[in-house]
């Protein structure tokens, strides 16, 4: 009852003239960007967070959550249309959505992909006012020891995860650990690896390294790539049918469960909850077959999934300080740079703050349903626009926005630097997501391991006897052996075993 | 040489010499602080994972021959755009929307040059190029600085 009142008060407090613009500006910008192949989420929130540095807080992350929401949604355009994922959430879009464009229904397939992403961004909403109080109040039980693995878990996840090859995501994860080991630690004020540079003692900063990252490593990517032209330049009606939403009812409810939890797994991002959701549904459906060739039902999973996950992923980043996913992690630094603690005792400090979340996103959500419904032809035409055009003026804004966090060009030379190792890397096979959620989680792992030791006066027992601890730290020794062929091929025999033995 | 073994003993470099100076770290020992609570503790234990994993990838050695296709030949003319704008011509006296404005031109150019010379359209181009990046200049320094405050470089 205390919860609904907290959020109908934020629900009161947003509906006025300028929240409702930013909403409507921030949807539109973020359905812009997630248009633009080459232009992720992580991206357009790091530019966003450095824009919107000067605005009072609610304002400026309620702009952050609807440009993260818009962008989701708006690569779904793109994977229809050009069978290019606009970002890679909408990967598993492609190979329904393209087909049924190809068949021309491509406004039928925007119409689905709409009902599918909005239907799954309220779920996640729903999600996100039930658990984040609740889990906010089972983490202030947890100590030292449990953020160490937790962290140690998010990054682990992301690496196994995100790519082809889980040693490069591990690598990728412990170098981003490493990274945010730069600088002046937060225990003793010690300078660590930073060669006698004071620009390096403030350490490497963490938006700036994201722009790098996503931004000049991607625009280096795209310039590499072969341009694809959209198959279609019309499109037929996108309103949603209501017919294929109570027809795949049980679809929507499967995938938006999937999307929230893995949305909730430290680090796993919106691109694994729409893959799974679509495999899901495939295992699911009588219709299997149609999957991949134009199913209705897989582009409705796939859809739901990526946005229900949006929610989903900042669940934790709200009550536990570990962020679900790249884009989630921009945006709790974005929250701590506006001044706002998320952890364990944001329900405690300011409880209100997790309502008016709740509210932004479900702003956000409705914004989406407005211009897919209403703006899908002036869209068509964003895409058109060639990248020789777009990258240039994206560079600019990736400089600008390294620069002005601190105004200090040393910055910008971050974002040069990792721009460049990550495009080496990512040609190379290594994903960028364990990079970032390891600089983001660097500093709580260092902490907490150190931390944890002083309580226990130098013993490693409580990191593996504590009950909370002791389960993190077998999912994690579980999730690294399951790499390991010869312990792999036995968990599958046994597996084997044990259905045989069920059959 | 396969490029597993290669990435693998950069890794294992790269893990050697974190190790190594996290260990040779100043430990605080004079200030009271105990061992398990070094400043490189974490650093050393980071240094040694990426030593396994380093190890494991040499030992798996699999082909995959991905270094070969980065185009550095291609992008090697907008990666020096790019560096010489954010490295050179930012905050070096010059105005931040001339800076952008040149450079958001000649990267068009740029990039462009091949397909309009081949149309005969090299003379459009630089209107085009030059046009957009007034435009793109003008707008990224009114929106930042004027509009949201924010101080350009």
């Amino acid at each position: 009852m205390e919860g609904l009142s907290a959020l109908g008060r934020s629900i009161g407090s947003f509906i006025a003239f300028w929240p409702i613009v930013y909403t409507l500006g921030a949807t539109l910008l973020g359905i812009l960007i997630g248009c633009m192949p080459g232009l992720s989420a992580t991206l357009g929130i790091a530019l966003m967070t450095t824009l919107t540095i000067k605005m009072a807080p609610n304002d400026a992350i309620l702009i952050l959550i609807c440009v993260y929401v818009g962008a989701i949604y708006g690569g779904s355009r793109t994977a229809i249309l050009l069978n290019i994922p606009g970002t890679a959430a909408n990967a598993a879009a492609c190979l329904d959505g393209f087909a049924l464009a190809q068949k021309g229904q491509a406004g039928r397939a925007m119409g689905i992909a709409t009902t599918g992403s909005v239907v799954g961004s309220l779920f996640g909403v729903a999600c996100l006012a039930l658990f984040t109080p609740s889990l906010g109040e089972i983490a202030l039980s947890f100590g030292a020891f449990e953020f160490f693995w937790l962290g140690v878990f998010g990054v682990l996840m992301t690496g196994s995860l995100t790519g082809d090859d889980a040693l490069k995501g591990w690598i990728m994860g412990f170098v981003g650990l490493f990274a945010a080991q730069v600088g002046q630690e937060g225990i003793h004020a010690f300078n660590r690896f930073t060669l006698g540079s004071n620009d390096l003692a403030g350490g490497i900063s963490l938006i700036p390294a994201l722009i790098g990252a996503f931004g000049f490593a991607e625009i280096l990517m795209v310039l590499t790539a072969p341009q694809a032209k959209p198959v279609v330049n019309s499109v037929d009606s996108v309103l949603p049918r209501f017919g294929d939403v109570l027809r795949y009812w049980k679809t929507i409810l499967r995938s938006g469960v999937i999307g929230v939890y893995v949305g909730i797994l430290p680090g796993v991002g919106e691109d694994m909850a729409a893959w799974s959701s679509y495999a899901a549904a495939k295992r699911a459906s009588p219709e299997r077959d149609q999957f991949g060739k134009g199913s209705v039902e897989g582009l409705i999973a796939a859809e739901t999934g990526d946005n229900a996950s949006i929610p989903g992923g900042i669940i934790p980043a709200l009550a536990l300080a570990i962020p679900g996913s790249a884009p989630a992690a921009v945006l709790m630094a974005a929250m701590i740079i506006h001044g706002v603690q998320p952890g364990p005792m944001l329900m405690v400090s300011q409880p209100q703050f997790v309502y008016d979340v709740v509210t932004m996103t479900l702003f956000a959500t409705l914004a989406i349903l407005f211009f897919g419904l209403f703006m899908v032809r002036p869209l068509l035409k964003i895409i058109m626009v060639p990248r020789s055009i777009i990258m240039p003026i994206i560079f600019v804004l990736c400089t600008v926005g390294s620069f002005s966090i601190a105004s200090r060009l040393f910055d910008v030379w971050i974002m040069l630097a990792v721009g460049l190792c990550g495009f080496v890397l990512r040609k190379l096979g290594y994903p960028m997501a364990p990079f970032v959620l390891g600089l983001v989680l660097g500093d709580i792992v260092d902490k907490s391991l150190r931390r944890g030791l002083v309580l226990s006066d130098g013993s490693l027992a409580p990191f593996f006897t504590r009950p909370i601890s002791a389960v993190i730290f077998a999912i994690v020794l579980f999730t690294v052996l399951m790499y390991v062929p010869a312990f792999n091929r036995m968990m599958r025999n046994a597996w084997g075993l044990i259905w045989k033995g069920g059959g | 040489m396969k490029s597993d073994t290669v990435q693998g003993a950069f890794w294992i470099a790269v893990g050697g010499a974190i190790f190594y100076a996290s260990w040779t770290m100043d430990r605080l020992a004079n200030l009271g602080v105990k061992p398990f609570s070094a400043p490189g503790l974490l650093p050393g234990i980071l240094g040694v994972f990426i030593v396994l994993l380093g190890i494991a990838m040499l030992l798996r050695g699999k082909r995959q021959g991905l270094a070969e296709a980065i185009e550095w030949r291609r992008l090697a003319l907008p990666i020096g755009l790019c560096l010489g704008f954010a490295a050179g011509l930012v905050g070096r006296g010059l105005p931040f929307w001339l800076a952008a404005w040149v450079f958001v031109a000649v990267m068009i150019w740029t990039l462009q040059f091949k397909e309009r010379r081949v149309k005969r359209e090299l003379g459009r181009l630089a209107a085009i190029s030059l046009s957009i990046g007034l435009a793109a200049s003008a707008a990224i320094t009114l929106v930042f600085q004027e509009v949201f405050l924010i101080r350009l470089p």
